[in-house]
């Protein structure tokens, strides 16, 4: 209990440090934000600039915009976007669904590839399969995803046409209405089953290459661990007992190599939020990431400001949920 | 001859450097007997040399001007499809730039950002480890507490953001790119500098008087350098595909100097009839890439016994 509560203490800090850092971000500027912001506008007097700089609060002192910079949080009031003129929050909020289906979508993708990858590699200890899924993992980790992402359209949209290389739904389908903005729980709720199959289809290739890069780091942690579950003794003793390979395996043996195989995926988060941004680019997908990209061009810092703080707030928790996990099920670090 | 060393027996200084000189050869003997167990590593190695010939000889081998473009030859193919010419190995691009060409600079950017960044980053890490495991306390804890912070930004996104906010250009992606890598090498040396802090030779530096400066950086130091050494080399390839990832947003280094992310974007617009405009950028970065990650794995295997698997 006391592991835990000293693990969750230990967040405070990092929190403060993110919000302060967020904070900077918009003060590091080279020069004034506000001219930096107006760039693009065109005619620009230095009333309006003094203006701007007044209703966003540039002309207080940097203590007192840090602190209401953390009230606003606190309160749910996430600024304006420069650029649109429409609340962050509403901006953020609209894109979010289809970031977590791609992410969740991604998650589900790498463990359908690492997991029996691992397995195998690791029952068959320095067989064939074992070196080929060795060498497919340092491949995959080598592999800018981005260019993943090209060859996946080249090849199975454009060359073969299976699958759709971009957007989330074909441009003739009718959306099912929006309830949860997830597609596909969406498309189930209206029982539109085209619908359903055609954002399923759209969600295949920016899942496979957003979840290869995480398939490569998690199949080797599969394959270790699971080499050390079956030295155990008990695997050993449900082997004595005359049961199937396949079974000791799947029962046994795999569900306690799971726990790190999960744990790694959370402790890499940030590979997949970071991912996000260049295969929603790729996919026109439109999700968080690529808001955070247009906005960066536009120098829509509010905006900017907020996507950050929202991506390593996600890190941050995943990290505590993976430990937390961890100490959980790991009765030897609890002391 | 060095002044001090005057007062040595004539001779002595010679055999002195050519002991050294066989120490050397020696050790590195035993690493190469090490290293070169691994034939990947070995292959890795070659691919690495050749990838830096090729940057630092880029004017020598590079068939054509890389930025200059030519109207007559817009996104011919490579040279074995139809109608692609030998003049132009791996086709040109959408200004009729040739692309063997970009990709012989562009390896410039990627090693030059790669080993630039691991190099700052690394010098800063390793102090900051040192100072952190070796104090402990107070220092140790901010240290670490401003580690776990930057660590809660996903690479890719504060690197952006903080190009976005200093402005693009080369120096600029190096900044954005140090102010998150030196936590790497700054967890790694700590950990070590941990565990070598209870040593007994530690101890007996401690016993005879050496004060902490020349504790960290005369008795520790050494020996957390080889576990340094292969985590810093991981981290290159890992800093390379970043640095691509951001030229490929345009964060990167402004064209027209040739950087492989940046030609992957060009070529992106192009993708479903001129292919090659995007595939052997992205290829020579999965090359470098993957070669270093062998060279790093082959590093461990030879330097670093407990990282074994």
């Amino acid at each position: 209990m006391q592991t835990i509560l000293q693990r969750i203490g230990q967040t405070i800090p990092v929190l403060l440090g993110i919000s302060l850092i967020v904070f900077l971000l918009m003060h590091l500027t080279p020069g004034d934000p506000v001219e930096t912001m107006l760039a693009g506008v065109g005619h620009v007097s230095e009333a309006d600039i003094a203006a701007m700089r007044h209703e966003l609060g540039l002309d207080r002192p940097l203590v007192e915009q840090y602190l209401s910079f953390l009230m606003g949080l606190l309160k749910g009031d996430w600024g304006t976007s420069i650029r649109s003129q429409a609340p962050v929050r509403e901006l953020i909020m609209e894109r979010l669904p289809a970031t977590i289906e791609l992410t969740l979508a991604a998650i589900f993708v790498s463990l359908l590839i690492s997991i029996p990858a691992g397995v195998l590699s690791a029952v068959r200890r320095y067989s064939f399969v074992d070196k080929l899924s060795t060498l497919g993992a340092l491949v995959g980790v080598s592999m800018p995803d981005f260019w993943l992402g090209l060859v996946l359209i080249l090849v199975f949209s454009v060359g073969l046409g299976w699958l759709p290389g971009g957007v989330r739904l074909a441009f003739d389908m009718v959306a099912p209405p929006a309830v949860t903005g997830f597609l596909l729980i969406d498309s189930l709720l209206a029982w539109n089953w085209s619908a359903f199959w055609g954002a399923l289809r759209h969600l295949a290739l920016p899942a496979i290459a957003l979840g290869a890069p995480m398939a490569a780091l998690t199949m080797r942690v599969t394959r270790s661990s699971m080499l050390e579950v079956v030295r155990q003794d008990y695997i050993t003793f449900a082997k004595a007992k005359g049961l199937a390979e396949w079974a000791v395996v799947g029962k046994h043996a795999l569900r306690n190599a799971l726990i790190p195989t999960i744990t790694v995926v959370a402790l890499n988060m940030g590979v997949l939020l970071g991912g996000n941004m260049i295969i929603e680019r790729i996919f026109s997908w439109p999700g968080l990431g690529q808001l955070v990209v247009d906005s960066i061009r536009t120098y829509d810092y509010p905006v900017v400001q907020m996507a950050v703080l929202l991506y390593a707030l996600t890190y941050v928790a995943m990290n505590l949920l993976a430990d937390l996990m961890y100490i959980r099920l790991n009765p030897r670090v609890r002391v | 001859m060095i002044e001090g060393e005057r007062a040595l027996p004539p001779g002595a200084s010679h055999d002195k450097a050519l002991r050294v000189l066989r120490r050397v050869q020696a050790n590195f003997r035993e690493f190469w007997r090490l290293y070169s167990k691994n034939r990947l590593a070995v292959v890795g190695a070659v691919i690495v040399v050749g990838f830096i010939l090729m940057a630092v000889l880029a004017p020598q081998v590079a068939p054509h001007d890389p930025v200059r473009p030519d109207f007559l030859a817009i996104r011919r193919p490579p040279g074995w499809m139809d109608g692609g010419s030998w003049r132009h190995p791996l086709g040109t691009d959408h200004l009729g730039r040739d692309i063997l060409s970009r990709i012989i600079y562009g390896s410039r950017i990627s090693l030059v950002v790669g080993f630039i960044v691991v190099f700052l980053a690394t010098s800063v890490g390793v102090v900051l480890g040192l100072v952190s495991g070796y104090y402990g306390g107070n220092i140790d804890a901010f240290i670490q507490r401003v580690i776990d912070t930057i660590l809660a930004f996903p690479y890719l996104i504060l690197a952006t953001a903080l190009v976005a906010v200093m402005g693009p250009g080369i120096r600029n992606m190096l900044l954005a790119l140090v102010y998150k890598e030196w936590v790497y090498p700054c967890r790694v040396v700590r950990g070590d500098v941990l565990v070598a802090k209870e040593r007994e030779y530690v101890e007996a530096a401690k016993a005879v008087g050496a004060g902490r400066f020349h504790i960290m950086f005369n008795e520790i130091l050494p020996n957390v350098l080889a576990s340094t050494t292969v985590v810093s080399t991981l981290r290159v390839a890992w800093v390379i595909l970043m640095e691509a990832s951001l030229s490929f947003l345009g964060m990167g280094v402004e064209p027209p100097t040739p950087a492989w992310g940046t030609m992957i974007n060009e070529g992106r617009r192009f993708i479903n009839t001129d292919w090659w405009i995007s595939a052997f950028p992205g290829l020579a970065i999965l090359l470098t890439v993957l070669a270093i990650n062998l060279v790093g794995e082959g590093l461990r295997d030879a330097l670093d016994p407990r990282l074994r698997e």
